[in-house]
């Protein structure tokens, strides 16, 4: 009889593959289509480089540091949180996903700042060269945070209320979770460090 | 408390943030090879200690070590040859 590898019940601790296989295709799309972005960026900055060139100047590396440290510890916090529900410990775990939630949105507060700021100097998406693929890009996986953020905030609601949650589901969301920090990873170097 | 694991993955995700500051000094090759140092370590933790691919089937895991891989070498690849 057929038996899937990824199942958990059919497979050794070396062999565990967290959270849904669903959402692991969902991951690999996701990173895909990120992927494609990024590559456009670079090949467009070496085909142009005079445009891009103006870009990086307007954002601050500093801030750009500030950006990555409030994702990366998001990330951490959710990974506390699947290890506090494993643990049968969910008022923890929502303790940790709240910690989460303030990281996150630390980071929409500077970024949406960081967004302010260009368009008060006139950099939109109009604007061509770095700025047109910086506003798609970035601005793409703003949107990916947000989603991001309503879920761990649906999970916390539901560990808070004592309803009984599945592993697989909160490990999902932290692999979701992870998947955005793995891209704003190279979107740091991309917009802030490369320059 | 979180395991003792995931805080030294967090304390050097967090070190590799920074330690990019105090490089920007080096030559055009040389910050590009140092970022591209800093991505992949970054990714390396994300993918095998909080994703926890480390047990995970070797297909899973090769597929989110060359994401970072292959898009670092791509942009320091042109980043450099444009300089």
């Amino acid at each position: 009889m057929f038996t899937s590898p990824i199942n958990p019940a059919n497979t050794t601790q070396a062999q565990r593959l967290p959270g849904d296989v669903a959402l692991w295709f969902f991951v690999l799309a996701e990173l895909s289509v990120f992927a494609l972005l990024i590559a456009g960026f670079a090949v467009a900055r070496f085909l142009d480089p005079a445009g891009f060139s103006a870009g990086p100047e307007a954002l601050g590396l500093t801030d750009g540091v500030t950006l990555t440290l409030c994702l990366l510890g998001a990330g951490s916090c959710v990974a506390a949180a699947v290890e506090q529900v494993r643990g049968k410990r969910p008022s923890r775990a929502a303790l940790w996903l709240l910690a989460a939630q303030g990281l996150g949105w630390g980071y929409i507060v500077l970024k949406a700042q960081e967004y302010q700021h260009l368009a008060s100097q006139g950099l939109s998406i109009d604007s061509g060269g770095f700025f047109t693929q910086y506003w798609l890009i970035s601005g793409f996986h703003f949107v990916h945070v947000l989603l991001g953020l309503l879920v761990l905030l649906l999970l916390s609601v539901h560990l808070a209320w004592r309803k009984p949650l599945a592993l697989s589901t909160l490990e999902s969301a932290g692999i979701y979770w992870h998947m955005l920090d793995l891209v704003w990873v190279m979107l740091f170097a991309l917009f802030y460090l490369l320059l | 408390m979180p395991s003792r694991a995931l805080c030294v993955a967090t304390l050097c995700l967090v070190l590799l943030s920074v330690l990019v500051l105090p490089a920007s000094g080096l030559g055009a090759v040389g910050w590009a090879a140092w970022v591209l140092l800093m991505v992949l370590g970054k990714s390396w933790l994300i993918s095998e200690q909080f994703m926890e691919l480390r047990h995970a089937p070797k297909l899973w895991r090769m597929a989110l070590l060359l994401w970072p891989l292959l898009l670092g070498l791509l942009l320091v690849g042109l980043w450099s040859a444009a300089q």
